[in-house]
């Protein structure tokens, strides 16, 4: 292995831009694909070469293995990073990268399945003694899906085996609807992620989602960069997200720790990743819920707290080097706090809202960091997901940290599209969310049926 | 295998009139260094041999898209030509690369090329092969007509969408 000198950025927006930088930090020249309707971006500007691998549709462009690896190896490239989404966890690009003698920048293949493999990981879990909560192994059977789900108590969630993410989960209330909709989860699975099989967790109604952010070299040092809560959500995507979980006892994180930790050692994991836990807001307890294997969109909020940069890490991890810290490195300072900025319509049920950004006037201040691919003028294609901008802002403490977020929200410009800015700046305004009360449901349940939109 | 006197002459013909700084071919068992300005040729920097089947073509018209390797020990590692500028094409309908990938004239190595300038095409007739990984896309005319352009080298490299071949339509 030897340090990387050329890397493919396989993905776009503002993901693709933090790579390009990390790779100018680093020293590594950049390649960016792009789709045609991605040619005037702002990772087209950065990088060292563009190449344009297909039209906008991300079937024939972001997620065509062959043109990616076809980009990579043209332009000479030793290295390729995959970013988030898209195929960031397909283990047959990582596969098809080792073919052609490319680094992926990430874990191998086989730790992409078994990570990937949500019954698998339970089942690691399982053998690592650390929780999973209540539920099944794969199922295909539906009389068996009834007598776990009976144990277990309703509501259940049918979740399916290939799934994450927040997608390929139902939820069954009552016992008399599991068998009818067992029978159309395990169809949509097959068709959403190619494999029927679903398993059964038991649902927790108040629950605090917590993430453990991890690092691990080729040389034997593998390391926890502390937790992030993210049970800010709306329909099972991240709001807002934030570092440290505040409102789970000391105790509880440290355990969340040492159980990410085992999981990595016992995925033999390289790279970054993310263990993600489910917290009962009632009884205080956790369960192991998948493991992500890949930089997670709300790095920067571990980035701010600990003065780490995971995808230089990333980069230097592919390129064999060893971590540039130790875990008695690791201090996680003060309180960080990141919000996502959409192009959606609050008023229309959050539809994505694509189109020319006229104004961008981006927020500053001492602690605020902004990542984003959109400029004064960009156009946002309609092809992809609608997220232009994370701000993150770090203070003190938490209530330092969200008045700086308050700042930076009420500051940042952005004219031309509809955006979720004011729904931001409501949601953590709101007392439920200051004083920590809120669970992964909130939003939907308690905040928005309050909650109207308004011009300011 | 190797180049002959002629050869050389039209590389550095070649080279001469183009805006590159230096080159730097091994063909079989020959290797030719060439510089301009003073600067003495970087020796240690082999570029990666060419995507076979097609030999190095010379580069009179394109630009270098890799760059230049400042580290002698460890040159990066070459990149694929690529395809010229879409400036001064005739008129006509243009047949655009449907991915990224290698530009091939011919169906095989030393086969004949699908086509040349002058001749007849139909629509549904191949004018080139656009290769990725190792999947062969033929590339069909679109229209009637005669082909007046070839836009791009044998073996270049092309994006989605580079103009790769240009027919005058009528039948």
């Amino acid at each position: 292995m030897a340090p990387l000198r050329r890397v493919l950025v396989a993905n776009r927006g503002e993901i693709a831009v933090r790579i390009i930088r990390a790779c100018i930090d680093e020293g590594i020249e950049s390649v960016a694909v792009v789709s045609d309707a991605d040619r005037d971006s702002m990772a087209a500007e950065l990088a060292d070469r563009v190449v344009c691998i297909g039209p906008g549709p991300s079937p024939e462009s972001y997620l065509d293995i062959d043109r990616i690896l076809a980009a990579a190896t043209l332009t000479g490239c030793d290295g390729l990073h995959p970013g988030y989404g898209f195929l960031a966890e397909r283990a047959d690009l990582a596969e098809a990268c080792t073919q052609n003698g490319i680094v992926f920048i990430g874990p191998s293949a086989d730790a992409i399945r078994r990570g990937g493999d949500k019954v698998e990981a339970r089942s690691l879990a399982r053998s690592l003694d650390v929780p999973t909560g209540a539920g099944s192994d794969a199922l295909t059977d539906v009389d068996e899906a009834e007598r776990v789900a009976t144990t277990v108590g309703f509501p259940v969630l049918l979740k399916a085996a290939a799934g994450g993410g927040g997608r390929g989960m139902v939820l069954v209330e009552q016992a008399c609807d599991l068998r009818d909709r067992f029978s159309s989860a395990s169809h949509e699975a097959l068709q959403a992620f190619g494999d029927g099989r679903l398993y059964v967790e038991r649902f927790v109604s108040r629950a605090r989602h917590v993430e453990v952010q991890i690092l691990a070299d080729t040389h034997g040092n593998t390391v926890h960069l502390g937790e992030r809560d993210c049970t800010a959500q709306r329909r099972y995507q991240k709001v807002v997200e934030e570092a440290p979980a505040s409102f789970v006892p000391a105790d509880i994180r440290a355990r969340l720790h040492s159980a990410a930790l085992d999981l990595a050692r016992g995925l033999d994991y390289v790279g970054a990743a993310t263990v993600e836990f489910i917290v009962d807001a009632i009884t205080g307890d956790f369960a192991f819920l998948e493991v992500n294997t890949r930089v997670q969109v709300e790095h920067p909020v571990t980035e701010m707290l600990t003065g780490i940069d995971i995808v230089r890490e990333q980069l230097r991890i592919a390129g064999g080097l060893p971590l540039s810290f130790r875990q008695e490195d690791v201090h996680l300072d003060g309180h960080a706090v990141e919000c996502r900025l959409n192009a959606e319509d609050p008023a229309v049920d959050f539809l994505p809202s694509p189109g020319r950004v006229t104004r961008w006037i981006p927020p500053v201040g001492a602690d605020v960091r902004v990542d984003s691919h959109v400029f004064g003028g960009y156009l946002i294609p309609p092809y992809y997901d609608s997220m232009i901008a994370k701000v993150i802002t770090h203070g003190a403490d938490r209530d330092a940290t969200l008045a700086a977020m308050d700042r930076a929200l009420s500051h940042l410009v952005v004219d031309g599209v509809q955006t979720n800015r004011q729904f931001l700046l409501d949601v953590i305004a709101d007392p439920a969310f200051v004083a920590g009360e809120h669970h992964t449901r909130w939003v939907e349940q308690d905040f928005l049926p309050d909650w109207s939109p308004r011009t300011t | 295998m190797s180049l002959t006197p002629e050869d050389i002459r039209a590389l550095v013909s070649a080279f001469e009139g183009s805006d590159w700084d230096e080159m730097s071919l091994q063909y079989g068992d020959t290797r030719l260094d060439l510089s301009r300005n003073g600067r003495a040729p970087q020796a240690s920097a082999t570029p990666a041999p060419a995507p076979s089947p097609a030999p190095v073509s010379a580069p009179a018209a394109t630009t270098p898209s890799a760059p230049a390797s400042i580290d002698a020990a460890t040159p990066t590692p070459a990149a694929a030509p690529t395809s010229g500028p879409a400036t001064n094409l005739p008129d006509g309908h243009r047949v655009t690369s449907p991915s990224l990938g290698l530009f091939w004239r011919s169906p095989q190595p030393g086969a004949p090329p699908f086509v040349e300038v002058g001749q007849q095409v139909g629509p549904e007739d191949t004018v080139c092969i656009v290769e990725v990984m190792k999947l062969m896309n033929h590339v069909k005319a679109g229209v009637a007509g005669t082909v007046v352009a070839i836009n791009v080298d044998n073996g270049a490299m092309v994006e989605f969408g580079a103009p790769l071949v240009v027919i005058e339509p009528g039948e």
